[in-house]
Protein backbone atom coordinates (compact mmCIF):
# COMPACT_ATOMS: atom_id res chain seq x y z
CA UNK A 1 0.00 0.00 0.00
CA UNK A 2 1.35 3.44 -0.98
CA UNK A 3 1.35 6.32 1.48
CA UNK A 4 -1.14 8.32 -0.60
CA UNK A 5 -3.70 5.54 -0.18
CA UNK A 6 -4.02 5.85 3.61
CA UNK A 7 -6.74 7.77 5.40
CA UNK A 8 -5.73 10.91 7.30
CA UNK A 9 -6.36 9.43 10.77
CA UNK A 10 -4.11 6.47 9.89
CA UNK A 11 -1.42 8.77 8.50
CA UNK A 12 -1.65 10.81 11.69
CA UNK A 13 -0.73 7.73 13.73
CA UNK A 14 2.15 6.85 11.38
CA UNK A 15 3.48 10.40 11.65
CA UNK A 16 3.02 10.47 15.41
CA UNK A 17 5.08 7.29 15.96
CA UNK A 18 7.64 8.54 13.40
CA UNK A 19 7.15 5.55 11.05
CA UNK A 20 6.95 8.09 8.26
CA UNK A 21 7.82 11.75 7.83
CA UNK A 22 5.57 14.46 6.46
CA UNK A 23 8.10 15.12 3.68
CA UNK A 24 7.87 11.47 2.57
CA UNK A 25 4.09 11.65 2.65
CA UNK A 26 3.94 14.96 0.81
CA UNK A 27 6.32 13.66 -1.88
CA UNK A 28 4.15 10.57 -2.28
CA UNK A 29 1.09 12.78 -2.77
CA UNK A 30 2.91 15.06 -5.26
CA UNK A 31 4.06 12.01 -7.25
CA UNK A 32 0.49 10.72 -7.32
CA UNK A 33 -0.82 14.09 -8.52
CA UNK A 34 1.83 14.15 -11.27
CA UNK A 35 0.90 10.61 -12.28
CA UNK A 36 -2.88 10.93 -12.57
CA UNK A 37 -4.02 14.52 -12.66
CA UNK A 38 -3.48 15.02 -16.39
CA UNK A 39 -6.33 12.55 -16.91
CA UNK A 40 -8.58 14.02 -14.21
CA UNK A 41 -7.91 17.78 -14.15
CA UNK A 42 -8.71 18.03 -10.43
CA UNK A 43 -6.03 20.60 -9.60
CA UNK A 44 -5.73 24.16 -10.87
CA UNK A 45 -2.62 24.97 -8.81
CA UNK A 46 -0.18 22.61 -7.08
CA UNK A 47 2.04 24.34 -4.50
CA UNK A 48 4.79 21.69 -4.34
CA UNK A 49 7.58 23.89 -2.93
CA UNK A 50 5.36 25.58 -0.39
CA UNK A 51 3.98 22.19 0.69
CA UNK A 52 7.41 20.60 1.09
CA UNK A 53 8.47 23.63 3.15
CA UNK A 54 5.48 23.18 5.45
CA UNK A 55 6.15 19.44 5.69
CA UNK A 56 9.80 20.02 6.65
CA UNK A 57 8.75 22.47 9.33
CA UNK A 58 6.33 19.93 10.83
CA UNK A 59 8.95 17.17 10.72
CA UNK A 60 11.44 19.40 12.56
CA UNK A 61 8.92 20.14 15.29
CA UNK A 62 8.20 16.43 15.68
CA UNK A 63 11.88 15.55 15.84
CA UNK A 64 12.22 18.19 18.56
CA UNK A 65 9.62 16.33 20.57
CA UNK A 66 6.71 18.74 20.17
CA UNK A 67 3.24 17.22 20.61
CA UNK A 68 1.39 18.14 17.42
CA UNK A 69 -2.30 18.18 16.45
CA UNK A 70 -3.65 15.20 14.50
CA UNK A 71 -3.67 16.91 11.12
CA UNK A 72 -0.08 18.18 11.42
CA UNK A 73 1.90 17.03 8.40
CA UNK A 74 -1.16 15.81 6.47
CA UNK A 75 -1.55 17.13 2.88
CA UNK A 76 -4.88 18.88 2.30
CA UNK A 77 -6.30 20.56 -0.81
CA UNK A 78 -8.49 23.66 -0.96
CA UNK A 79 -11.23 24.41 -3.46
CA UNK A 80 -10.08 27.32 -5.58
CA UNK A 81 -12.60 29.74 -4.10
CA UNK A 82 -10.88 29.66 -0.68
CA UNK A 83 -8.11 32.24 -0.13
CA UNK A 84 -4.60 31.01 0.57
CA UNK A 85 -2.23 33.93 1.00
CA UNK A 86 0.27 34.37 -1.82
CA UNK A 87 -1.31 31.65 -3.98
CA UNK A 88 -3.55 32.10 -7.03
CA UNK A 89 -7.28 31.90 -6.36
CA UNK A 90 -9.10 31.72 -9.68
CA UNK A 91 -12.61 30.52 -8.77
CA UNK A 92 -12.14 28.62 -12.07
CA UNK A 93 -12.92 31.85 -13.90
CA UNK A 94 -11.15 33.94 -16.51
CA UNK A 95 -12.19 36.86 -14.31
CA UNK A 96 -9.67 35.80 -11.62
CA UNK A 97 -7.21 33.87 -13.78
CA UNK A 98 -4.22 35.78 -12.37
CA UNK A 99 -5.57 36.86 -8.97
CA UNK A 100 -3.20 36.21 -6.04
CA UNK A 101 -4.95 36.01 -2.68
CA UNK A 102 -3.54 38.72 -0.37
CA UNK A 103 -4.75 37.01 2.82
CA UNK A 104 -5.71 33.65 4.27
CA UNK A 105 -9.29 32.46 4.67
CA UNK A 106 -10.00 31.64 8.32
CA UNK A 107 -10.14 27.93 7.49
CA UNK A 108 -6.73 28.14 5.78
CA UNK A 109 -5.36 29.96 8.82
CA UNK A 110 -6.74 27.29 11.13
CA UNK A 111 -5.26 24.46 9.07
CA UNK A 112 -1.86 26.14 8.76
CA UNK A 113 -1.80 26.88 12.48
CA UNK A 114 -2.19 23.18 13.30
CA UNK A 115 0.51 22.22 10.78
CA UNK A 116 -1.57 20.85 7.91
CA UNK A 117 0.26 20.86 4.58
CA UNK A 118 -1.77 22.88 2.07
CA UNK A 119 -0.84 21.19 -1.17
CA UNK A 120 -2.86 23.12 -3.76
CA UNK A 121 -6.03 24.58 -5.16
CA UNK A 122 -8.75 22.42 -6.67
CA UNK A 123 -10.84 22.79 -9.81
CA UNK A 124 -14.50 23.70 -9.54
CA UNK A 125 -17.43 25.09 -11.51
CA UNK A 126 -16.88 28.79 -12.19
CA UNK A 127 -17.72 30.73 -9.00
CA UNK A 128 -19.19 27.47 -7.64
CA UNK A 129 -22.11 27.59 -10.08
CA UNK A 130 -22.76 24.15 -11.50
CA UNK A 131 -23.50 20.52 -10.75
CA UNK A 132 -21.06 18.76 -13.06
CA UNK A 133 -17.77 20.68 -12.92
CA UNK A 134 -18.01 21.33 -16.66
CA UNK A 135 -18.29 25.12 -16.13
CA UNK A 136 -14.60 25.65 -15.37
CA UNK A 137 -12.43 28.07 -17.37
CA UNK A 138 -9.67 25.47 -16.84
CA UNK A 139 -11.64 22.58 -18.34
CA UNK A 140 -13.95 19.89 -17.01
CA UNK A 141 -12.95 17.59 -14.15
CA UNK A 142 -13.28 13.88 -15.00
CA UNK A 143 -14.75 11.19 -12.79
CA UNK A 144 -12.04 8.69 -11.74
CA UNK A 145 -14.50 5.77 -11.97
CA UNK A 146 -15.14 6.60 -15.65
CA UNK A 147 -13.32 9.50 -17.26
CA UNK A 148 -16.13 9.93 -19.80
CA UNK A 149 -18.40 10.99 -16.96
CA UNK A 150 -18.72 14.11 -14.86
CA UNK A 151 -17.24 14.55 -11.40
CA UNK A 152 -20.30 16.38 -10.08
CA UNK A 153 -20.09 19.93 -8.87
CA UNK A 154 -19.30 22.43 -7.97
CA UNK A 155 -16.54 20.96 -5.73
CA UNK A 156 -15.69 18.36 -8.39
CA UNK A 157 -11.93 18.84 -8.06
CA UNK A 158 -12.11 18.13 -4.31
CA UNK A 159 -14.14 14.94 -4.73
CA UNK A 160 -12.01 13.63 -7.59
CA UNK A 161 -8.65 14.40 -5.96
CA UNK A 162 -9.74 12.60 -2.78
CA UNK A 163 -11.31 9.67 -4.62
CA UNK A 164 -8.30 9.14 -6.90
CA UNK A 165 -5.81 9.17 -4.02
CA UNK A 166 -4.25 12.51 -4.93
CA UNK A 167 -4.93 13.83 -1.42
CA UNK A 168 -6.55 12.32 1.69
CA UNK A 169 -8.73 15.35 2.48
CA UNK A 170 -9.99 18.54 0.89
CA UNK A 171 -12.09 21.54 1.80
CA UNK A 172 -14.91 22.42 -0.55
CA UNK A 173 -17.89 24.74 -0.36
CA UNK A 174 -21.56 23.79 -0.48
CA UNK A 175 -24.24 26.27 -1.57
CA UNK A 176 -26.86 23.84 -2.93
CA UNK A 177 -25.13 20.47 -2.72
CA UNK A 178 -21.70 21.34 -4.09
CA UNK A 179 -19.86 19.15 -1.59
CA UNK A 180 -22.33 16.28 -1.22
CA UNK A 181 -23.31 15.66 -4.85
CA UNK A 182 -19.74 15.34 -6.21
CA UNK A 183 -18.85 13.28 -3.13
CA UNK A 184 -21.69 10.89 -4.04
CA UNK A 185 -20.62 10.77 -7.70
CA UNK A 186 -17.00 9.98 -6.78
CA UNK A 187 -17.51 7.54 -3.90
CA UNK A 188 -16.22 9.73 -1.05
CA UNK A 189 -17.66 11.35 2.08
CA UNK A 190 -18.78 15.00 2.01
CA UNK A 191 -20.13 17.15 4.84
CA UNK A 192 -22.10 20.38 4.59
CA UNK A 193 -21.93 21.72 8.16
CA UNK A 194 -24.66 23.73 9.88
CA UNK A 195 -24.78 27.25 8.44
CA UNK A 196 -22.57 29.46 10.65
CA UNK A 197 -20.56 26.57 12.17
CA UNK A 198 -17.59 27.26 9.88
CA UNK A 199 -16.32 30.76 9.09
CA UNK A 200 -16.88 31.99 5.54
CA UNK A 201 -14.18 34.67 5.84
CA UNK A 202 -11.98 34.29 2.78
CA UNK A 203 -14.50 32.19 0.84
CA UNK A 204 -15.51 33.92 -2.40
CA UNK A 205 -19.21 34.67 -1.93
CA UNK A 206 -21.74 33.08 -4.26
CA UNK A 207 -24.99 33.02 -2.23
CA UNK A 208 -23.98 34.27 1.19
CA UNK A 209 -27.01 32.96 3.09
CA UNK A 210 -26.38 29.40 1.84
CA UNK A 211 -22.58 29.14 1.34
CA UNK A 212 -20.78 26.89 3.79
CA UNK A 213 -17.26 25.42 3.76
CA UNK A 214 -16.97 21.71 4.54
CA UNK A 215 -14.68 18.68 4.24
CA UNK A 216 -14.44 16.01 1.54
CA UNK A 217 -12.61 12.86 2.71
CA UNK A 218 -12.33 9.13 2.05
CA UNK A 219 -13.87 8.06 5.38
CA UNK A 220 -16.18 9.40 8.07
CA UNK A 221 -13.50 9.60 10.78
CA UNK A 222 -11.37 11.88 8.60
CA UNK A 223 -14.43 14.03 7.93
CA UNK A 224 -14.99 14.43 11.67
CA UNK A 225 -11.31 15.26 12.15
CA UNK A 226 -11.50 17.98 9.51
CA UNK A 227 -14.76 19.39 10.87
CA UNK A 228 -13.21 19.66 14.33
CA UNK A 229 -10.28 21.57 12.81
CA UNK A 230 -12.31 24.17 10.91
CA UNK A 231 -15.44 24.80 13.02
CA UNK A 232 -15.73 27.57 15.57
CA UNK A 233 -16.61 31.21 16.01
CA UNK A 234 -14.84 33.86 13.94
CA UNK A 235 -15.26 37.58 14.59
CA UNK A 236 -14.48 38.29 10.95
CA UNK A 237 -17.68 36.50 9.80
CA UNK A 238 -20.73 38.27 11.20
CA UNK A 239 -22.89 35.18 10.64
CA UNK A 240 -20.52 32.92 12.59
CA UNK A 241 -22.20 31.17 15.55
CA UNK A 242 -20.90 31.85 19.05
CA UNK A 243 -20.99 28.46 20.71
CA UNK A 244 -18.75 25.75 22.04
CA UNK A 245 -17.77 22.82 19.85
CA UNK A 246 -16.84 19.45 21.32
CA UNK A 247 -14.57 17.12 19.37
CA UNK A 248 -16.71 15.01 17.07
CA UNK A 249 -13.72 12.80 16.22
CA UNK A 250 -13.12 11.84 19.85
CA UNK A 251 -16.81 11.11 20.46
CA UNK A 252 -17.57 9.15 17.29
CA UNK A 253 -19.32 5.81 17.88
CA UNK A 254 -20.79 3.06 15.74
CA UNK A 255 -23.52 2.44 18.31
CA UNK A 256 -26.74 3.60 16.69
CA UNK A 257 -29.14 1.38 18.63
CA UNK A 258 -32.45 3.20 18.84
CA UNK A 259 -31.48 5.96 16.36
CA UNK A 260 -34.70 7.07 14.65
CA UNK A 261 -34.22 7.59 10.91
CA UNK A 262 -36.99 9.37 9.00
CA UNK A 263 -37.32 8.58 5.29
CA UNK A 264 -39.40 10.94 3.09
CA UNK A 265 -40.11 8.31 0.41
CA UNK A 266 -42.70 10.28 -1.54
CA UNK A 267 -40.08 12.97 -2.13
CA UNK A 268 -37.69 10.78 -4.07
CA UNK A 269 -39.17 7.42 -5.10
CA UNK A 270 -40.58 8.63 -8.42
CA UNK A 271 -37.51 10.58 -9.52
CA UNK A 272 -34.61 8.31 -8.55
CA UNK A 273 -33.08 5.79 -10.88
CA UNK A 274 -33.67 2.16 -9.97
CA UNK A 275 -29.95 1.70 -9.28
CA UNK A 276 -29.89 4.54 -6.78
CA UNK A 277 -33.06 3.35 -5.03
CA UNK A 278 -31.70 -0.20 -4.70
CA UNK A 279 -28.46 1.01 -3.13
CA UNK A 280 -30.32 3.40 -0.83
CA UNK A 281 -32.75 0.71 0.36
CA UNK A 282 -29.89 -1.71 0.98
CA UNK A 283 -28.18 0.93 3.11
CA UNK A 284 -31.33 1.43 5.16
CA UNK A 285 -31.58 -2.34 5.72
CA UNK A 286 -28.00 -2.34 7.04
CA UNK A 287 -28.78 0.52 9.42
CA UNK A 288 -31.85 -1.36 10.67
CA UNK A 289 -29.74 -4.45 11.31
CA UNK A 290 -27.53 -2.30 13.51
CA UNK A 291 -30.45 -1.22 15.66
CA UNK A 292 -31.72 1.93 13.96
CA UNK A 293 -35.48 2.41 13.61
CA UNK A 294 -36.49 3.42 10.10
CA UNK A 295 -39.82 5.24 9.77
CA UNK A 296 -41.54 6.86 6.81
CA UNK A 297 -42.13 10.60 7.11
CA UNK A 298 -43.77 13.26 4.96
CA UNK A 299 -42.18 16.62 4.24
CA UNK A 300 -44.45 19.46 3.16
CA UNK A 301 -43.98 22.09 0.46
CA UNK A 302 -41.12 20.18 -1.13
CA UNK A 303 -42.16 21.18 -4.67
CA UNK A 304 -41.00 24.71 -3.86
CA UNK A 305 -37.48 23.70 -2.81
CA UNK A 306 -35.59 23.67 -6.11
CA UNK A 307 -37.22 26.84 -7.55
CA UNK A 308 -36.79 28.68 -4.23
CA UNK A 309 -33.15 27.67 -4.11
CA UNK A 310 -32.40 28.89 -7.63
CA UNK A 311 -34.29 32.17 -7.14
CA UNK A 312 -32.60 33.04 -3.83
CA UNK A 313 -29.11 31.86 -4.79
CA UNK A 314 -29.23 33.69 -8.14
CA UNK A 315 -30.50 36.87 -6.47
CA UNK A 316 -27.60 36.79 -4.01
CA UNK A 317 -25.13 35.89 -6.77
CA UNK A 318 -26.21 38.87 -8.88
CA UNK A 319 -25.44 41.14 -5.95
CA UNK A 320 -22.22 39.41 -4.85
CA UNK A 321 -20.72 39.27 -8.33
CA UNK A 322 -21.33 42.97 -8.95
CA UNK A 323 -17.89 43.51 -7.40
CA UNK A 324 -16.21 42.08 -10.50
CA UNK A 325 -16.03 45.27 -12.54
CA UNK A 326 -12.40 45.37 -13.65
CA UNK A 327 -11.43 48.20 -11.28
CA UNK A 328 -9.71 46.80 -8.18
CA UNK A 329 -8.74 43.23 -9.05
CA UNK A 330 -9.16 40.58 -11.67
CA UNK A 331 -9.57 40.72 -15.42
CA UNK A 332 -10.11 44.00 -17.28
CA UNK A 333 -11.10 44.10 -20.96
CA UNK A 334 -8.83 46.16 -23.18
CA UNK A 335 -9.67 48.98 -25.60
CA UNK A 336 -12.69 50.30 -23.68
CA UNK A 337 -13.97 53.73 -24.68
CA UNK A 338 -15.38 54.77 -21.31
CA UNK A 339 -16.09 53.50 -17.79
CA UNK A 340 -19.45 51.92 -18.59
CA UNK A 341 -17.97 50.17 -21.61
CA UNK A 342 -15.19 48.88 -19.36
CA UNK A 343 -17.68 47.42 -16.86
CA UNK A 344 -19.74 45.73 -19.57
CA UNK A 345 -16.83 44.42 -21.65
CA UNK A 346 -14.93 43.19 -18.59
CA UNK A 347 -17.92 41.27 -17.23
CA UNK A 348 -18.98 39.95 -20.65
CA UNK A 349 -15.50 38.66 -21.48
CA UNK A 350 -14.58 37.58 -17.94
CA UNK A 351 -17.63 35.48 -16.99
CA UNK A 352 -18.74 32.19 -18.56
CA UNK A 353 -22.29 31.45 -19.73
CA UNK A 354 -23.61 29.79 -16.54
CA UNK A 355 -22.42 32.69 -14.39
CA UNK A 356 -24.02 35.18 -16.79
CA UNK A 357 -27.27 33.20 -16.73
CA UNK A 358 -27.43 33.28 -12.94
CA UNK A 359 -26.50 36.96 -12.67
CA UNK A 360 -29.26 37.81 -15.13
CA UNK A 361 -31.77 35.54 -13.42
CA UNK A 362 -30.92 37.13 -10.08
CA UNK A 363 -31.22 40.62 -11.54
CA UNK A 364 -34.61 39.67 -12.98
CA UNK A 365 -36.09 38.24 -9.75
CA UNK A 366 -34.95 41.31 -7.81
CA UNK A 367 -36.31 43.82 -10.33
CA UNK A 368 -39.39 45.98 -9.78
CA UNK A 369 -42.57 44.07 -10.53
CA UNK A 370 -41.06 40.61 -10.00
CA UNK A 371 -39.49 40.92 -6.54
CA UNK A 372 -42.64 39.85 -4.66
CA UNK A 373 -43.73 37.04 -6.95
CA UNK A 374 -40.29 35.43 -7.18
CA UNK A 375 -37.81 36.54 -4.53
CA UNK A 376 -40.19 37.19 -1.63
CA UNK A 377 -42.19 34.03 -2.30
CA UNK A 378 -38.95 32.05 -2.49
CA UNK A 379 -37.95 33.33 0.96
CA UNK A 380 -41.39 32.34 2.29
CA UNK A 381 -41.06 28.90 0.70
CA UNK A 382 -37.66 28.41 2.38
CA UNK A 383 -39.24 29.30 5.69
CA UNK A 384 -42.16 26.88 5.20
CA UNK A 385 -39.76 24.07 4.27
CA UNK A 386 -37.62 24.82 7.32
CA UNK A 387 -40.67 24.61 9.60
CA UNK A 388 -41.75 21.33 8.01
CA UNK A 389 -38.33 19.73 8.44
CA UNK A 390 -37.75 21.10 11.95
CA UNK A 391 -41.13 19.59 12.97
CA UNK A 392 -39.86 16.18 11.86
CA UNK A 393 -36.96 16.39 14.30
CA UNK A 394 -39.51 16.13 17.11
CA UNK A 395 -40.15 12.58 15.87
CA UNK A 396 -36.88 11.41 14.32
CA UNK A 397 -33.16 11.95 14.97
CA UNK A 398 -31.98 12.14 11.38
CA UNK A 399 -33.55 12.20 7.92
CA UNK A 400 -32.17 9.95 5.17
CA UNK A 401 -32.54 10.22 1.40
CA UNK A 402 -30.41 9.58 -1.67
CA UNK A 403 -27.85 12.34 -2.26
CA UNK A 404 -28.68 12.64 -5.95
CA UNK A 405 -31.37 11.01 -8.11
CA UNK A 406 -28.84 9.34 -10.39
CA UNK A 407 -25.19 8.33 -10.68
CA UNK A 408 -22.57 10.41 -12.53
CA UNK A 409 -23.82 11.25 -16.01
CA UNK A 410 -21.85 11.49 -19.27
CA UNK A 411 -19.80 14.61 -19.95
CA UNK A 412 -21.85 17.01 -22.07
CA UNK A 413 -25.15 15.20 -21.43
CA UNK A 414 -26.82 18.16 -19.71
CA UNK A 415 -24.78 21.19 -20.69
CA UNK A 416 -27.50 22.61 -22.96
CA UNK A 417 -30.34 22.03 -20.52
CA UNK A 418 -29.84 23.98 -17.27
CA UNK A 419 -33.07 22.71 -15.69
CA UNK A 420 -32.02 19.08 -16.12
CA UNK A 421 -28.66 20.02 -14.61
CA UNK A 422 -30.33 21.82 -11.69
CA UNK A 423 -32.43 18.71 -10.91
CA UNK A 424 -29.22 17.00 -9.86
CA UNK A 425 -29.46 19.13 -6.68
CA UNK A 426 -33.09 18.31 -5.95
CA UNK A 427 -32.31 16.49 -2.66
CA UNK A 428 -29.31 18.47 -1.53
CA UNK A 429 -30.83 21.97 -1.58
CA UNK A 430 -32.94 21.20 1.52
CA UNK A 431 -29.93 21.45 3.82
CA UNK A 432 -28.99 24.82 2.33
CA UNK A 433 -32.49 26.30 2.37
CA UNK A 434 -32.83 25.31 6.03
CA UNK A 435 -29.21 25.84 7.16
CA UNK A 436 -29.13 22.27 8.53
CA UNK A 437 -26.08 19.97 8.45
CA UNK A 438 -26.00 17.05 6.01
CA UNK A 439 -23.50 14.38 5.07
CA UNK A 440 -23.19 12.16 2.00
CA UNK A 441 -21.66 8.72 2.46
CA UNK A 442 -20.98 6.18 -0.30
CA UNK A 443 -23.50 3.32 -0.25
CA UNK A 444 -21.92 1.02 -2.78
CA UNK A 445 -21.65 0.89 -6.53
CA UNK A 446 -24.64 0.75 -8.84
CA UNK A 447 -24.94 -1.85 -11.62
CA UNK A 448 -23.12 0.56 -13.94
CA UNK A 449 -20.13 0.37 -11.50
CA UNK A 450 -20.55 4.01 -10.46
CA UNK A 451 -20.82 5.15 -6.82
CA UNK A 452 -24.12 6.02 -5.13
CA UNK A 453 -24.41 8.27 -2.08
CA UNK A 454 -26.82 8.21 0.86
CA UNK A 455 -27.46 11.56 2.54
CA UNK A 456 -28.24 12.08 6.23
CA UNK A 457 -29.58 15.39 7.54
CA UNK A 458 -29.85 16.38 11.21
CA UNK A 459 -31.03 19.31 13.29
CA UNK A 460 -28.80 22.39 13.62
CA UNK A 461 -25.39 21.74 15.22
CA UNK A 462 -26.08 17.99 15.47
CA UNK A 463 -23.09 17.03 13.31
CA UNK A 464 -22.14 14.39 15.90
CA UNK A 465 -25.36 12.54 15.17
CA UNK A 466 -24.53 12.58 11.47
CA UNK A 467 -21.01 11.30 12.04
CA UNK A 468 -22.25 8.47 14.27
CA UNK A 469 -24.89 7.31 11.78
CA UNK A 470 -22.47 7.61 8.87
CA UNK A 471 -19.66 5.86 10.75
CA UNK A 472 -21.92 3.00 11.87
CA UNK A 473 -23.08 2.55 8.30
CA UNK A 474 -19.54 2.77 6.93
CA UNK A 475 -18.30 0.10 9.37
CA UNK A 476 -21.17 -2.22 8.48
CA UNK A 477 -20.92 -1.60 4.74
CA UNK A 478 -17.24 -2.42 4.42
CA UNK A 479 -14.95 -1.08 1.74
CA UNK A 480 -16.26 -0.13 -1.68
CA UNK A 481 -14.21 -0.67 -4.82
CA UNK A 482 -11.77 2.18 -5.45
CA UNK A 483 -11.45 3.71 -8.91
CA UNK A 484 -8.91 1.82 -10.98
CA UNK A 485 -7.04 4.90 -12.16
CA UNK B 1 -44.42 35.76 -18.30
CA UNK B 2 -41.50 36.31 -20.65
CA UNK B 3 -38.10 37.59 -19.58
CA UNK B 4 -36.71 40.42 -21.70
CA UNK B 5 -33.12 39.12 -21.74
CA UNK B 6 -31.84 42.19 -23.59
CA UNK B 7 -33.11 44.49 -20.84
CA UNK B 8 -31.98 42.23 -18.00
CA UNK B 9 -28.49 41.95 -19.53
CA UNK B 10 -28.22 45.75 -19.60
CA UNK B 11 -29.23 45.93 -15.93
CA UNK B 12 -26.60 43.27 -15.19
CA UNK B 13 -23.85 45.15 -17.07
CA UNK B 14 -23.48 42.25 -19.48
CA UNK B 15 -23.54 42.11 -23.24
CA UNK B 16 -24.92 38.93 -24.76
CA UNK B 17 -23.64 38.09 -28.23
CA UNK B 18 -26.37 37.98 -30.86
CA UNK B 19 -25.65 34.34 -31.70
CA UNK B 20 -26.16 33.33 -28.07
CA UNK B 21 -29.28 35.40 -27.45
CA UNK B 22 -31.82 32.72 -28.54
CA UNK B 23 -30.15 30.17 -26.22
CA UNK B 24 -30.24 32.52 -23.22
CA UNK B 25 -33.84 33.53 -23.97
CA UNK B 26 -35.01 29.93 -24.09
CA UNK B 27 -33.06 28.77 -21.05
CA UNK B 28 -33.95 31.73 -18.85
CA UNK B 29 -37.62 31.55 -19.72
CA UNK B 30 -37.61 27.83 -18.98
CA UNK B 31 -36.09 28.58 -15.56
CA UNK B 32 -38.62 31.36 -14.88
CA UNK B 33 -41.39 28.93 -15.81
CA UNK B 34 -40.02 26.43 -13.31
CA UNK B 35 -40.05 29.17 -10.67
CA UNK B 36 -43.65 30.18 -11.46
CA UNK B 37 -44.79 27.50 -8.99
CA UNK B 38 -43.67 29.90 -6.23
CA UNK B 39 -46.84 31.93 -6.89
CA UNK B 40 -48.64 29.15 -5.00
CA UNK B 41 -46.68 29.73 -1.80
CA UNK B 42 -49.03 30.56 1.02
CA UNK B 43 -47.15 32.70 3.49
CA UNK B 44 -50.16 33.54 5.65
CA UNK B 45 -49.28 31.04 8.34
CA UNK B 46 -45.74 32.36 8.68
CA UNK B 47 -44.88 34.25 11.79
CA UNK B 48 -42.61 37.28 11.54
CA UNK B 49 -39.59 35.71 13.19
CA UNK B 50 -37.04 36.78 10.62
CA UNK B 51 -33.60 35.75 11.81
CA UNK B 52 -31.16 38.59 12.12
CA UNK B 53 -27.42 38.28 12.46
CA UNK B 54 -26.06 39.27 15.84
CA UNK B 55 -24.38 42.65 15.59
CA UNK B 56 -20.76 42.68 16.65
CA UNK B 57 -19.14 45.47 18.60
CA UNK B 58 -17.94 48.32 16.42
CA UNK B 59 -14.30 47.75 17.27
CA UNK B 60 -11.10 47.35 15.28
CA UNK B 61 -10.52 43.64 14.66
CA UNK B 62 -7.03 43.94 13.25
CA UNK B 63 -5.38 44.93 10.01
CA UNK B 64 -5.95 42.35 7.28
CA UNK B 65 -3.20 43.58 4.98
CA UNK B 66 -1.49 46.77 3.85
CA UNK B 67 -1.75 49.05 0.87
CA UNK B 68 0.69 47.14 -1.32
CA UNK B 69 -1.20 43.89 -0.97
CA UNK B 70 -4.53 45.62 -1.49
CA UNK B 71 -3.25 47.04 -4.78
CA UNK B 72 -1.32 44.01 -6.01
CA UNK B 73 -4.19 42.62 -8.11
CA UNK B 74 -5.27 45.94 -9.65
CA UNK B 75 -5.42 45.74 -13.47
CA UNK B 76 -4.07 49.31 -13.68
CA UNK B 77 -2.73 51.29 -10.72
CA UNK B 78 -0.57 54.37 -10.20
CA UNK B 79 0.71 55.89 -6.93
CA UNK B 80 -1.66 53.73 -4.84
CA UNK B 81 -4.69 54.70 -6.93
CA UNK B 82 -6.83 52.44 -9.11
CA UNK B 83 -6.87 53.82 -12.64
CA UNK B 84 -10.00 53.70 -14.82
CA UNK B 85 -10.92 55.29 -18.16
CA UNK B 86 -11.41 59.06 -17.90
CA UNK B 87 -14.91 59.96 -16.72
CA UNK B 88 -14.65 63.78 -16.73
CA UNK B 89 -13.49 65.70 -19.78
Amino acid sequence: MQLYEYNAFELSELLEDKSISSVELTNSVIDRINAVDKQLNAFITVCSERAIGQAKSVDEKRINGEKLPRLAGIPIGLKDNISLSGVKMTCASRMLENYIAPYNATVADKLETIGAVLIGKLNMDEFAMGSSNENSFFGAVKNPYDTNRVAGGSSGGCAVAVSAGEIPCALGSDTGGSIRQPAAFCGVVGLKPTYSAVSRYGLTAFASSFDQIGPVCRCVKDTALMFDAISGHDRRDSTSAQREYLSCYDSITDNIKGLRIGVPRTLFEDICSEDVLDSFNSALAVLEQFGAQVVDIELENTKFALPAYYVISSAEASSNLARFDGVRYGFRASGCKDLNDMYISTRSEGFGDEVKRRIMLGTFVLSAGYYDSYYKNALSAAKLITCSIKDQFEKVDIIAMPTSPETAFKLGAKTNDPIEMYKSDVFTVFANLTGLPAISVPCGLAQNSLPVGIQFMADSFCEQRLFDAAYAYECARGAIAKPSI
Amino acid sequence: MTIDVDKVSQLSKLKIDADKMPMFEKQMNDIAQMADVLAQVSAQQLSDDTRRALLRDDTFIGAAFGNDKAMQNAPVAKDSYFCVPRTVE
